[in-house]
């Protein structure tokens, strides 16, 4: 098994590092795995290539993508981020509270942190540039904020996870809501406490009652979003995916209709790009099915399931598992993390008596503190792809939002039910 | 030979929103008057298929695949283009090895009827032959273009 492990993570790390997409490097790594054992048998490649992806639960992946593309096209996203600068941007920090506050808006629209760390990048950042901020700290609290995306439903990042181990995505969807609505709560906290002390700029009063009436009225089409979202997987009215479709055919009528900001050449535009998005992400998940069925197969959860029931409880596994995610979230892609980890720590996890859906939760949240995390960092280099704002400026601003982000996880770890709570209230345990 | 090269885009965003749609209405349509379509969920899954594989060639084609540029943005611009050739070499290898696989898929499955809609497996798993023979295209013409390049 140790000839075996060398040889597929080798190979993984190897190219990766000399920057061969993520997915070929996955295959090849899986190809000379198969090769090793005498599995790499005409049809058995693209048996367990096509088995990775053939799943209803995963067409919500490109249908979440397309929502979040639509969300912003249509207006919905800008009138948010009005919103939330009407209800908070007279809070001391300003800007990088609405920051944090359009983020749970958009995280409750949206399922993955990339996307609303770009449009809030694109939208807010500038402003904030222009109103004193330090651009890295603009970037730092916007990228922070995008955290929020893959906690708060709908969420990419759970929806593969359940298919992967056949944990309720529904279920994965409530367990989120408290710790992103926790996490938003504690960024919102580390921003007050930096903005007093550089006295950052911020709105002189709250707007009038006018004002604040008419933002809400212009947001209402997009803050209906969350309510069909989570209302519809709370009450059971349709699955997850059937959802997402019908959250798309909701977003399209209002960009056509209520806020006629979106045009058929605009949707047009829109679709071969969310093709493209999500071709990369499925590929990546495609070609990790046989590298993770390899590792099954030699029996490497077992291993390691053997080598820690001794002194492991559910906690210390959940620390192990997080320090593990972060150390990989600094040199892989969050998508390949997720695909590769997920089939060998669920199976452990399980056997310790760990919640399903707990884990769910503490993989999506490291993963996405992975995505801050230098030297790969994903989501500081989105961001300053788009603002224009050096990335090492962004580093220098962002380790108190790491250490508030790791307090975040010590509490979710050690306090199931934060997780857990909400989903038990949902099945009504 | 634009709208040729395009042909996947058009495919697979047609594919995405058709999906969309479908899903969403039957959604609303079995909640409002209780009516449903039992093969949908098979018929979905064979049009995600399609979607996924022929979305993957089409990220080729744009190079929308993730890779780690952390290393590669360090390196001189000729050993830069080297780097890419490889890339492209690797990719090719890949999505050969996938294409051999998936025919071999194809073949076997021809006769093979899905449980709903009693049609031939081989139409859902003939995607991954067809993203695998797309990819292949697009990394040979992508390695041309960078070795000119050298």
């Amino acid at each position: 098994m140790a000839f075996l492990l060398l040889l597929m993570f080798g190979i993984l790390f190897l190219l990766m590092a000399l920057s061969i997409p993520v997915a070929v490097a996955l295959g090849l790594g899986a190809i000379a795995g198969m090769n090793a054992e005498g599995a790499l048998e005409s049809i058995n490649l693209a048996r367990r290539t096509i088995s990775g992806i053939e799943s209803f639960p995963l067409l919500a992946v490109p249908l979440f993508l397309l929502l979040g593309e639509l969300m912003n096209a249509s207006g919905i996203s800008r009138r948010l981020f009005d919103l939330a600068d009407c209800l908070v941007g007279h809070f001391t920090g300003g800007l990088a509270q609405v920051a944090i506050f359009s983020n749970v808006f958009l995280a409750a629209c949206s399922g993955a942190a990339t996307a609303d760390a770009a449009v809030t990048s694109k939208v807010l950042v500038p402003i904030m540039v222009a109103k004193k901020f330090p651009g890295g700290f603009a970037t730092a609290v916007a990228i922070s904020a995008a955290l929020l995306a893959p906690l708060i439903p709908p969420s990419i990042t759970f929806v593969i996870y359940g298919s992967i181990t056949d944990t309720s995505i529904g279920s994965l969807f409530m367990a989120g809501i408290v710790p992103g609505l926790l996490t938003a709560a504690l960024l919102s906290f580390l921003v007050y406490l930096v903005s007093k002390r550089r006295g950052f700029a911020r709105r002189p009063a709250p707007p009038g009652l006018k004002d604040l009436g008419r933002v809400l009225v212009a947001a209402v089409w997009g803050l209906l979003l969350p309510v069909l979202i989570i209302g519809g997987i709370r009450f059971g009215v349709a699955t997850p995916t059937e959802i997402a479709a019908v959250a798309v055919i909701y977003c399209l009528l209002v960009g056509l209709f209520a806020y006629r900001e979106l045009s058929i050449r605009g949707i047009w535009s829109l679709l071969p790009t969310v093709a493209a998005q999500s071709g990369a992400v499925l590929l990546i998940v495609a070609a990790a099915a046989p590298f993770a069925w390899l590792l099954t197969r030699a029996g490497v959860p077992q291993s390691i399931f053997q080598a820690v029931h001794a002194f492991a409880t559910p906690a210390t596994f959940l620390f192990g598992v997080s320090a593990l995610l972060f150390v990989l979230g600094m040199f892989m892609e969050a998508a390949a993390i997720l695909v590769v980890m997920t089939p060998i720590v669920a199976p452990v996890g399980a056997a310790l008596g760990v919640d399903m859906v707990h884990l769910g939760v503490i993989i999506t949240f490291m993963l996405g503190v992975g995505t801050l995390s230098p030297p790969f960092a994903q989501l500081v280099f989105v961001s300053s792809a788009i603002t224009g704002i050096p990335a090492e400026d962004t580093f220098k601003e962002l380790w108190p939002f790491l250490l508030v982000l790791a307090i975040c996880a010590v509490l979710l770890i050690v306090f199931p039910g934060i997780s857990l709570w909400l989903p038990s209230q949902v099945r009504g345990d | 030979m634009k709208y040729l090269t395009e042909l996947p885009d058009v495919i697979a965003g047609l594919v995405l929103l058709v999906l969309a749609i479908l899903l969403g209405l039957l959604a609303i349509l079995r909640y409002a008057f209780a009516t449903g379509f039992p093969g949908l969920e098979e018929l979905a899954t064979i049009m995600f298929l399609w979607f996924a594989f022929l979305g993957a060639a089409v990220a080729a084609r744009r190079q929308m695949h993730f890779r780690l540029g952390f290393l590669f943005a360090r390196l001189p611009a000729r050993q830069q283009r080297i780097v890419l050739l490889l890339a492209h070499t690797c990719t090719f290898v890949y999505a050969t090895l996938l294409l051999w696989s998936g025919l071999a898929l194809v073949v076997l499955t021809i006769d093979m009827q899905t449980g709903a809609l009693s049609i031939s497996r081989s139409v859902g798993y003939s995607s991954l032959a067809a993203g695998a023979a797309l990819i292949v295209v697009y990394s040979v013409i992508h390695f041309a273009r960078e070795a000119r390049k050298l």
